[in-house]
């Protein structure tokens, strides 16, 4: 055949193509992941080398051509980075480790790759290219350098070992077993193979074997490897990935398998066809197949070879070819005759002179000499077995020993003691004494000492010496002429091609298997695995970004349908608990809101968590704007007292700060503050109460002037009785003064007249001496002494005046009408300059009450303010008094504020204080307010209170209690 | 009538007032007697008709209360004005039934001492010019 083709598939195609795929689909694996970790990184390029050396081998194993030795190149630069990468692999696992050591490690290991690499590159180029038909791949007579390969190949472990240990020793819990598992299959899986290259290289297992073992552990090692990283790797992988990896791989393993014993068949297939033909061949003359390359015949009568070539282009070594028939001549006579005859025809064949069988003659001589006369064909066979496995070994060793310096080589190994067959070593040692020759020639004569006895039938290969092709070759006995042999060879290529076909299905079934695994799979598994899980998945998607309005339809009653109801279920009593929380949590935020006090929830930083109704009331600020603030940003009035926040959280006990002052809208308002640590378990904050006590301390306030008010009536009574008496004595002695110097009285006149006084001019006497004026101050002074006393009995004396039911709209009106005649009150400030504004609710019950009491009482707080505004200088307004009327519940509620110059907070405090004037002494008696407030709480059981701001005036609020 | 024909009787333990009170009186031209106790003044009333009294109600020994009993019995004509400092007197039951009111009671300290002889006079129905 011509040399057009030379791809050709065969067993060992196979063998590799499978490691290919495996390894480039875990690469591809690992590479896709997103966001993968440095570990997963450089297994998933050590995996890809790994692809790219097997690939080399599927060349290798395929292509029929010299070129493919340089398949090698590949096999050596990858290797060795490979290697590299599974360290690195090791050196991130679990954790990224220093990117610094990282390159420290890696750097090294490249540059040596780079030189190992190109150290082989430059053997090879100095070597011949070899084709080995054990493997039907071609080589380079490398044999040196790629033991060095191996070496640095061993040294690399070196590294990964320590790490390795290293990693096992320090890293804790189960992350040790995944390390502990991942690197003794990775040593297993480098090791197993490198060793089984090894002895395949030696010669103790053939190749086949060797292929095999490589696959299998390379795939089942690796597998576990990744297996085991995808599971406790913290990337993300899909379990469709692990279930599609996981078959493919069985699948793998399998198709090895099938290929191997469908090949075998087809080769048993090949040799039974060619020995039939090779018989017809022998026989009919005629008979010449088209892939018949050339025919040998060989007599032993003449000890010649004849060699006709059908193949024109072929060159076949005639004498090795003579050699080889006369060695299978040897093992059919030796087999063939009785036993009593054996030991005659051993020696009959030393008589001919066939030096390349010196070694088996021997060897055989003295096993049939050991074995006594009768030697059956079955005990010889089993020595041959055992014999031919020690020459194979012989063969393979001597094969190694390099060209130049051959003679000294092969003395070195038949000195050592690995030679073991000592009829074969005297045999050899002859050669080498006969033998002027050394090098290649000495090799080729050496070799054939030790060439196999090959029986007729078995296949076998020639290499032509003219050109790169071979041959397929059988041994076939003549039918009728013993002592004639013949050679059949036949188109190598032609042989290929006969596998080929075979080898190519299979990897067809290959590729479909894996287009199986990895759309068939998902076909397959669409609707009773992959789609439900996805439903699944996206539902537990939704609820993990927090919506729970999710049911994911059941399909199967299957594990996954088990899932799906339990996950709804579980959604369902997620729903329902959090339902039941916020409803708790609404219940709660109800029950805190409704609290009139002020809650604040803050974390130990200050910031606010909770902020309930009453919060956002007082301090118009809405929850979701507080949340998260800091308190004293939201109450400044706070910021005095972020101390006794923290004390409160640290010490673990309530802090209460009372009655804190503050101002709001223009008046003191009073509150308590108590912080109340969080004591529960791992929930670290407090919460801020804060109650408005004003009005507690204004009826306080109210109380303790009630109280002063009592106490000054109880003392007033006492007093004035005192005081009344002899105030009634000056009043009297005055007026009686004032009549008795009068010359208008009768009286006087007489009296005169006996004391011979003129009236007149005593009467002219006090005028002038003042007199006259004087006993009047006493009278004045007398009369305003007794006002006060009578003043000071309101607080004592109930008075006897009947309560009637009046309009307090009506009362106020009266009240002002009186007030804008009120002589005193002209003096100091014409009340009608004063704008009254009036806002009365006119639907205003009728109250009960002492109708002059309630007016003085008004009159009282008119006069006040009409006195204070009197202080005031205006300038763009006037002054005005504003009264209002309200209902308030049920109360009448009269306010009477003005925009005098109002007062400071300390007057307000006792403005109802008995005899407390601001005013000049004598301009009041500082009773007026006092009695008012007396009449209205005491005397009414209404309040009256007051508030004013300084510079804009005073507000007094009267509440009376309503008829209805 | 003539106004010296009324015969007052000003008890009250504090001189001043008595001397003040009776000065004013006989300034106006009535007849008038004091006694600085009820005791002296019961004696007074045995001895002497009396038309009018103007009696403090705290003395010393006996009250004026049980004066004016005690007075009314021995002189059923007489009539009483009550002139007393206590800022809470209210008038017994006792007296009531002697026909006394609220109108004959003058409270201390009467700053216009002009009321008194109104009131005499309004006693006995008389015009106060006469």
């Amino acid at each position: 055949m011509g040399g057009n083709h030379i791809l050709y598939f065969n067993f060992f195609t196979i063998g590799a193509l499978i490691p290919v795929v495996f390894h480039f689909l875990i690469t591809v694996f690992f590479l896709s992941i997103p966001e993968k970790s440095r570990a997963t990184f450089h297994l998933g390029v050590a995996f890809f080398l790994i692809t790219l050396f097997n690939f080399a081998y599927v060349i290798s194993s395929s292509v029929y051509h010299p070129m493919a030795a340089y398949h090698r190149w590949l096999t050596v630069g990858v290797i060795m980075l490979a290697e590299t990468h599974y360290t690195l692999f090791l050196f991130n696992y679990p954790n990224p480790g220093r990117l610094k050591t990282e390159r420290l490690l890696q750097i090294p290991h490249y540059l040596v790759s780079f030189l190992v690499t190109g150290i082989f590159i430059w053997g090879c180029l100095h070597s011949d290219i070899i084709y080995h038909f054990d493997g039907h791949y071609w080589d380079f007579a490398a044999e040196h350098i790629s033991k060095g390969v191996g070496v640095v190949l061993g040294l690399y472990l070196v590294p990964f070992t320590v790490i390795f240990i290293y990693k096992v020793v320090l890293v804790s819990g189960r992350e040790r077993f995944v390390i502990l598992f991942m690197g003794i299959a990775y040593l297993v899986g480098s090791l197993i193979p490198a060793v089984a290259n090894t002895i395949s290289r030696e010669g103790l297992i053939d190749r086949e074997l060797f292929q095999i073992i490589w696959a299998m552990v390379n795939i089942f090692a690796f597998f576990f490897l990744a297996i085991i990283y995808i599971n406790n790797t913290r990337d993300e992988s899909t379990f469709m990935a692990k279930i599609a990896g996981i078959s493919m791989v069985a699948f793998l393993v399998l198709l090895q398998g099938i290929s191997y014993f469908a090949l075998n068949d087809k080769e048993l297939a090949y040799d039974e066809i060619h020995r039939q033909m090779s018989h017809r061949i022998v026989s009919t003359e005629d008979y010449r197949p088209a892939q018949l390359a050339y025919v040998a015949a060989y007599d032993q009568a003449t000890g010649k070879v004849a060699l006709s070539y059908r193949d024109k282009g072929l060159r076949m070594d005639k004498d090795r070819i003579r050699r080889h028939l006369e060695s299978s001549l040897f093992l059919a006579t030796i087999l063939d005759d009785h036993g009593t005859g054996r030991f005659r025809q051993i020696l009959t064949w030393a008589r001919r002179r066939t030096d390349h069988l010196t070694g088996y003659i021997r060897n055989l001589a003295e096993f049939a000499a050991g074995q006594g006369a009768f030697l059956s064909s079955s005990e010889m066979k089993g020595h041959l077995a055992k014999l031919d496995f020690y020459v194979a070994y012989y063969r393979r060793k001597i094969r190694h020993i390099p060209a130049s310096g051959f003679r000294k080589g092969l003395e070195a190994f038949l000195n050592s003691g690995k030679a073991v067959l000592p009829n074969f070593n005297v045999a050899l040692w002859d050669e080498l004494a006969d033998s002027k020759a050394d090098g290649g020639l000495l090799k080729s004569e050496i070799m054939s000492q030790v060439q196999p006895l090959r029986p007729a039938g078995d296949r076998f290969y020639r290499k032509s010496s003219a050109n790169d092709q071979h041959a397929v070759s059988f041994v076939q006995h003549a039918n009728s002429a013993p002592g004639r042999i013949y050679e059949l060879g036949f188109s190598y290529a032609a042989y290929r091609q006969y596998i080929h076909p075979a080898a190519t299905k299979m990897i067809l079934l290959l590729f479909g298997l894996i287009l199986f695994a990895l759309a068939g799979f998902r076909l397959f598994f669409l609707g009773t695995f992959i789609y439900p899980m996805q439903r699944l998945v996206e539902g537990v998607k939704r609820v993990d970004r927090g919506d729970l309005n999710v049911a994911v339809p059941v399909r199967a009653a299957d594990e996954i349908g088990y899932l799906t109801e339990a996950f709804n279920r579980m959604v369902d009593s997620i729903k329902q608990s959090n339902k039941a929380l916020n409803d708790t949590r609404l219940y709660l935020k109800n029950i805190i809101d409704s609290m009139p006090s002020v809650l604040i929830g803050v974390d130990p930083a200050g910031h606010v968590t909770h902020w309930n109704q009453e919060a956002e009331r007082i301090s118009r600020i809405d929850e979701d704007q507080a949340c998260g603030a800091a308190i004293e940003k939201l109450i400044p009035q706070f910021n005095a007292y972020l101390e006794n926040l923290h004390k409160a959280i640290r010490n673990r006990e309530p802090q209460k700060i009372e009655k804190v002052a503050y101002q709001m809208a223009g008046e003191t308002r009073y509150s308590d503050i108590i912080v109340y640590p969080l004591i529960a378990n791992g929930v670290k904050g407090a919460v801020v109460r804060i109650d408005d006590i004003t009005s507690r301390v204004r009826f306080e306030e109210m109380m303790v002037q009630s109280e002063k008010m009592a106490s000054i009536g109880g003392l007033a009574a006492g007093m004035a009785h005192e005081i009344n008496n002899p105030l009634g004595g000056i009043l009297m002695a005055a007026q009686n003064i004032e009549r008795r110097v009068s010359p208008d009285l009768k009286k006087n006149r007489e009296v005169a007249e006996e004391t011979g006084a003129d009236m007149e001019l005593i009467a002219d006497y006090m005028e002038k001496r003042g007199v006259k004026k004087m006993v009047a101050g006493i009278l004045e002074m007398g009369q305003r002494a007794s006002d006060i006393v009578a003043n000071m009995l309101n607080f004592s004396r109930k008075s006897e005046a009947r309560a009637s039911t009046h309009n307090v709209n009506d009362l106020i009106e009266a009240t002002i009408e009186l007030a804008a005649n009120d002589y005193n009150l002209k003096k100091q400030y014409d009340f009608r300059h004063i704008h009254i504004v009036r806002d009365y609710e006119a639907t205003l019950p009728m109250i009960l009450c002492i109708s002059t009491e309630i007016q003085q009482v008004f009159l009282n707080i008119l006069k006040n303010s009409a006195q204070a505004m009197a202080d005031k200088s205006y300038h763009n307004e006037s002054p005005q008094i504003r009264i209002r009327t309200a209902r308030e519940g049920d109360m009448a509620r009269v306010e009477v504020s003005d925009n005098g110059p109002g007062m400071p907070e300390e007057v307000r405090k006792r403005i109802f204080e008995p005899f407390f004037t601001t005013k000049e002494v004598g301009t009041g008696t500082g009773l007026g307010l006092s009695v008012s407030y007396f009449i209205v709480t005491e005397n009414h059981g209404g309040q009256m209170a007051v508030s004013a701001r300084a510079g804009k005036g005073t507000k007094f609020i009267i509440k009376l209690p309503l008829m209805d | 009538m003539e106004t010296s024909d009324i015969h007052i009787l000003v008890v009250d333990d504090e001189a001043v007032v008595n001397i003040n009170l009776s000065g004013y009186l006989e300034d106006e031209g009535f007849t008038v007697f004091s006694a600085a106790s009820a005791e002296e003044a019961l004696e007074l009333i045995d001895q002497q008709r009396i038309d009018v009294g103007i009696i403090d109600m705290r003395l010393p020994g006996m009250d004026g209360n049980a004066l004016i009993l005690k007075a009314y019995h021995k002189q059923r004509a007489m009539k009483f004005l009550i002139h007393t400092g206590s800022t809470n007197y209210s008038l017994p039951q006792s007296l009531i039934e002697l026909g006394l009111g609220e109108a004959q009671v003058l409270r201390k300290p009467v700053s216009d001492l002009s009321i008194l002889p109104r009131m005499i006079y309004e006693m006995f129905s008389m015009d106060d010019n006469k």
